[in-house]
This record gives structure tokens, C-alpha cells and sequence, in this order.
């Protein structure tokens, strides 16, 4: 491993070592300083995320829509969801010409690609955020619950999660858009209370695994009460793959946003939207194809972005490679 | 596999098939009386008295709710409020039309997905980097992107393919390619993943030690060994696969199930979306349960251990 302590000793230019045998206070301080970079630099999510190229560019695209999320209202200057028919059809220009406007042109009736792009994002990782968080939170509960008490609670909690495993939730969102009719708010909520099945399976089966080992036993016999044991001593031991898996679902669902806008029945018009901006592209492809492409690229780059966040946090914390 | 397992599997199944049913006629209720939501009031308050009446909207939740399970075990989901043909032979014959798209691209995606990841997994270099490269755009490229990817190249730039509807062979190419896509990463990767864990197991070097051919090493003992936790995932994938075909259908105009479920959500048409999601459940439930089976076939210690 790269922090292995002759790594952090010496650092990577050798020299630290014989800085700290002059034997003067600076000295060590300078040695002390560079070895605090060094466990830094070597720092196994260092290694793993900005060390590594791919997983460094997908963090800059994350951190680069994210930003975008939260700071959007405060740079963006055109309003998304106003036409200007006057410049409808305007190609990108890349922001090549001076007197550009529209960076990534414009679509039917003359809105900002680019900015719609953006607001775009924001619906999409509000979506896969929250949503992911929302299913998290009631699957690691109902999850941990049946794996602690093995009794018909358990047995209902985990056949309903079959149940949400075996229907696809896109079958599920259309069936719920027809009911409730589209909005951001019903594919929030449904996303939390129709995604957790594969939290509880997660949740269910390590705490069935770690619930007999001695540390449980031995806080059992000292008193600890039964929800201080699985919050304490039984949850921690599900944080790295809970993790891992809340990447990966965000991605799924920010795909299935995408889907859903994309069949009209997501977010509703003129609300900007990555799938439906590629919906209304796909009648310009013989003559204006940046109007799907774009989107389309926002899309694919934010869940390749997140995959291999996912991938490498997979990598990175898996306890496996540590012992 | 012995037969009481598969017992107790099918039973399960028949539960979650039940819990299924019961979940999408409480949400299609939940939203209020669906003869309001269809009419919107373009009729007189007495006509929709009157199809209250004859639907049987008036009584209450729980007897609609035994009535509707009534008819669903007999295997009659009421008619679609659009077109008035039986939803339950709607949903079988747009998913026939379905089905021809799904067959071949699954049947391709075994052809390509597991030789290749079993190559890139065996021996590294120039066709593992092109597997790799290749699971990892078709993983992060949406199945709706692919396909108008395709359309803007092979139909609209070059002109070779046509876009949409359905037709002779040349229709089928652009669907299924698209519907391959996502699969064909997740197996190709899943096989890497699994054929490089397999290589590293102890039988493997007892078969090398006592000199067996490497091809022979390879098929008989590294290839069986990782097909099968690939099996249980394909079965459990079916649902996933008419996910996509959802997506796909639309991109191609494809008349299929999924252009089905779409009008249907679209329309309110509850009968349709019932038979569907019924449909759906039970497909997804039938495939896991022969994926079972099949494993029990190929690896004789869980058939004898039951």
C-alpha cells in the first residue's frame, strides 16, 4: 500500500528523514509538516479518487453539476423556460464568437440550451439525491428491523421487498403518473417508498451476519439496550456498502427521471428536464441534432461520473483488500 | 432441484403476486372515484351515477376490492376504458410484438456478453481494454439516448436503416441493438468479474496441477463454475429487460407492450395498467423461479441438498 509507514517517514523526495536528524525544533517541524502532506497525499481516498484520472474527472463532473444545483439562481442569466422565437434554431457556438449568447444554441422556440441544461441538472440530482437518501433511510429501518427480529414482521418486510424488486419502478412511476398525474413531488415520494427493497435486502442480511459475533454478545451482556446495540454496534458495519449502493441507486434513478420526462409523464412542461429536452430534440435531428446531443451528453456524463464514483468507493473501502 | 423447494418458492410467488395485485388496485383507487377522472365532467351527474352503478363503484372499498380479486383469479381484468377490447388480451398480444424484439436481444447479448467477458477475464490486453471500454459506455448511456444515437446516425446521417415502425428485418435492427446495450455491459462485466474470482479458486490450480489441457481447465472447471451466479441474475433481470423495452418502444414507435403501458398511463386506463403490472409480476416471478430451477440443474450439490 502507498501509505505504508516507510512511505510516511521519509515522503516522497527521501529527504524528510535526514531533515530530522539535525535534531533542531525547524527541522522536525518541516519534517513533521511534510508527513502530514504525505498522509494526506497517501490517504487511501486520495489514492482512490484524485490520484486516479477517470475517478478525478468524474468528481470535477459531479461536484461541477452539484455546484450547479445550488449556486444555478445566482449565475444563470437567461431565464430557462421563457421563449424567444426571434432566436429559435440558433447553432452552438462554444462561446468561439464574442458576441455569443447562446453557448450551446438554442431550441424551437429559442430558449438557452446550455441554461436549460443546467436546470435541468438540478431537477435530476435533487431527484437521485433525495430520493436515494429517502429510500435509503426507510430501507436501512425496515431492513435492519428484519434482520433483528426474525418473526412474521421480518418475513412481511422482506417479501414486500421482493415484491418492489420484481416490479420495475418505471412500471410503477407510469402507473403512478396516471393516478396523481406528473410533478416532481409524486416522483420524490415515490421514488423513497418504491426503492428502499434493495436497502432492506443489504440491511437485513449483514445485520443477520453481524448480529451473533462476540462484540454484539459482549455489549448484550454489559446491558446495552436493543436499539443502542444496532445503532452502535451493528450499523457501522453497513455504512460501506450502504454507501456504495446509494451511489449506484442515484444513478439509476436520475436515469429513470430522464426516462419518465422522456415518455412525457416526468416532469411536467415547460420545466426543464434532461429527457424531455432529448424528447422534443429527437423531431430536430436532421437539422438542429444539438438539441438531443446535448442533453443526451449531460445525462450519460453524470451517470458515467457517478458509476465510477461508486466503482471506485467500492474499491476503496472495501475491507477485504485491508486484512 | 426437489420439489419441495420449487413448492415453497411457487407459494412465495403466488404471495408477492398477490401482494402485487392488491398494491396496484389501492394506488389506481387512491386517487378517488376513476368513473369522475374519466368522464371529467363531460356528462350529466345522472349518467355518472348511472356507470357508477353499473361498475359497481358505489359499493364499498372492501367488497370492490374481493370483487376485483374475484375476477383477476379468473383471469379477467375488465375492459380497457379506450379501445373496450379485453385488457387482459391486449396486454397478451402487444407483449407477442414485444417479445419479438426481447427474444433476440437477449439471446444476443448471451452470444456476445459472456464469451467476451470470459476472454477479457482469461486473458487481459487488447480485447479485455475493448470490453471494459465498450461495458462502460453502454452502462452510462440511457437505452433513450442510444437509440436516438443510432436513429441521428444510421437512419438520419446515413441513411441505411429505417427509424421507426415496424416491418421487415431491417426494422429490427436499430431496437434490438438498442435494447442490447445496457445488458451487454452488465453481463460482459458481471462475467469479467465472475470468471477472474473463479480463476482464482484452489480447483482451478488442483485441475492445472494434475496437468489438465488449459482449454479443458477453462470450460469444464473455470466456465461452469461462472455461469451459474450468472443465471440467477438473468432470471431476475427480466423485469429490468421490459423496463427497458419501455424506454426502446417509444424511441421506435414500436407497437409493442411498452407503447401499450405508455397510452394506458397516459390515459387512465387503469384495466390496461393492471393487466399490465399483473403481467409484468408474474414474467419477473417466473423468471427467477427457472432460474432456480436451472441452477439446480447445472450444479448437482444444491439439487441434492434441496
Amino acid at each position: 500500500m502507498a501509505n505504508s509507514p516507510i512511505d510516511m517517514v521519509s515522503g516522497p523526495g527521501g529527504g524528510g528523514g535526514a531533515a530530522a536528524i539535525g535534531a533542531a525544533p525547524e527541522a522536525f517541524q518541516v519534517a513533521a509538516a511534510r508527513s502530514r502532506w504525505d498522509r494526506i497525499w497517501n490517504h487511501r481516498m486520495v489514492v482512490g479518487f484524485v490520484r486516479y484520472p477517470p475517478a478525478a474527472f468524474a468528481l470535477v463532473v459531479v461536484v461541477f453539476f452539484v455546484s450547479m444545483a445550488m449556486l444555478g439562481p445566482y449565475i444563470i442569466t437567461w431565464d430557462p423556460d421563457k421563449p424567444d422565437l426571434r432566436s429559435a434554431l440558433q447553432g452552438p457556438d462554444f462561446g468561439l464568437n464574442v458576441n455569443a449568447q447562446h453557448v450551446l444554441g438554442t431550441d424551437s422556440v429559442g430558449r438557452d440550451v446550455f441554461t436549460r441544461i443546467l436546470v435541468g441538472g438540478r431537477v435530476s440530482i435533487l431527484l437521485g439525491v433525495v430520493g436515494a437518501t429517502g429510500a435509503a433511510t426507510i430501507g436501512v429501518i425496515l431492513g435492519m428491523t428484519a434482520g433483528w427480529n426474525r418473526g412474521l414482521a421480518g418475513a412481511v418486510i422482506m417479501r414486500w421487498a421482493d415484491l418492489q424488486i420484481a416490479l420495475p419502478l418505471l412500471l410503477m412511476a407510469l402507473t403512478i403518473a396516471a393516478v396523481f398525474g406528473p410533478g416532481l413531488h409524486i416522483l420524490l415520494i415515490l421514488f423513497a417508498v418504491w426503492f428502499w427493497g434493495p436497502y432492506a435486502r443489504i440491511s437485513e442480511g449483514l445485520t443477520l451476519s453481524v448480529k451473533n459475533r462476540e462484540f454484539v454478545e459482549a455489549a448484550r451482556t454489559i446491558g446495552a439496550a436493543p436499539p443502542r446495540i444496532v445503532a452502535r454496534h451493528v450499523f457501522p458495519h453497513l455504512i460501506s456498502p450502504l454507501l456504495v449502493l446509494w451511489s449506484f441507486s442515484a444513478a439509476i434513478l436520475i436515469i429513470i427521471e430522464a426516462s419518465l420526462s422522456f415518455l412525457g409523464v416526468g416532469i411536467p412542461p415547460p420545466t426543464a428536464s434532461w429527457g424531455s429536452m432529448l424528447s422534443e430534440g429527437r423531431q430536430f435531428l436532421h437539422r438542429a441534432s444539438w438539441l438531443a446531443m446535448y442533453p443526451g451528453l449531460a445525462i450519460s456524463l453524470t451517470v458515467w461520473s457517478i458509476n465510477t464514483l461508486g466503482d471506485r468507493l467500492r474499491d476503496v473501502v472495501d475491507r477485504r483488500q485491508y486484512l | 432441484m426437489a420439489g419441495a423447494v420449487l413448492a415453497r418458492r411457487a407459494i412465495q410467488a403466488v404471495i408477492v403476486l398477490f401482494l402485487l395485485v392488491s398494491t396496484l388496485f389501492f394506488v389506481s383507487r387512491m386517487s378517488g372515484d376513476p368513473v369522475v377522472m374519466l368522464t371529467e365532467g363531460a356528462i350529466d351527474p345522472e349518467d355518472v351515477e348511472a356507470l357508477r352503478e353499473a361498475y359497481g363503484f358505489n359499493d364499498p372499498i372492501v367488497v370492490q376490492y374481493v370483487r376485483f380479486l374475484g375476477e383477476i383469479s379468473r383471469g379477467d381484468f375488465g375492459d380497457s376504458v379506450r379501445t373496450f377490447q379485453p385488457a387482459r388480451d391486449l396486454v397478451i398480444q402487444r407483449i407477442q410484438v414485444s417479445l419479438q424484439l426481447v427474444i433476440p436481444a437477449k439471446i444476443l447479448v448471451i452470444a456476445t456478453a459472456l464469451p467476451l467477458g470470459a476472454v477479457a477475464a482469461v486473458k487481459r490486453g487488447a480485447i479485455g481494454a475493448f470490453a471494459m471500454i465498450m461495458a462502460v459506455i453502454f452502462q452510462s448511456v440511457p437505452s433513450f439516448f442510444l437509440g436516438v444515437l443510432y436513429i441521428f446516425l444510421f437512419g438520419v446521417t446515413l441513411g441505411w436503416l429505417p427509424v421507426f415502425g415496424t416491418g421487415g428485418f431491417e426494422h429490427f435492427i436499430l431496437p434490438v441493438a438498442t435494447l442490447m446495450g445496457y445488458p451487454l455491459a452488465r453481463y460482459t462485466r458481471l462475467m469479467r468479474a465472475q470468471v477472474s474470482e473463479t480463476l482464482t479458486q484452489e480447483y482451478v490450480r488442483t485441475a492445472r496441477a494434475k496437468g489438465l489441457a488449459e482449454t479443458k481447465v477453462i470450460r469444464k472447471h473455470v466456465m461452469r463454475n461462472s455461469l451459474l451466479p450468472i443465471i440467477t441474475v438473468m432470471g431476475v433481470d427480466i423485469g429490468t429487460l421490459v423496463g427497458s423495452a419501455i424506454i426502446v418502444e417509444a424511441v421506435f414507435a414500436w407497437p409493442g407492450f411498452g407503447t401499450l403501458v405508455v397510452e394506458a398511463a397516459k390515459t387512465r386506463d387503469y384495466p390496461v395498467i393492471q393487466a399490465a403490472g399483473f403481467t409484468i409480476g408474474l414474467l419477473v416471478l417466473t423468471g427467477s423461479l427457472v432460474a432456480d430451477f436451472a441452477y439446480g440443474l447445472i450444479d448437482p450439490r444444491i439439487r441434492r441438498k434441496g
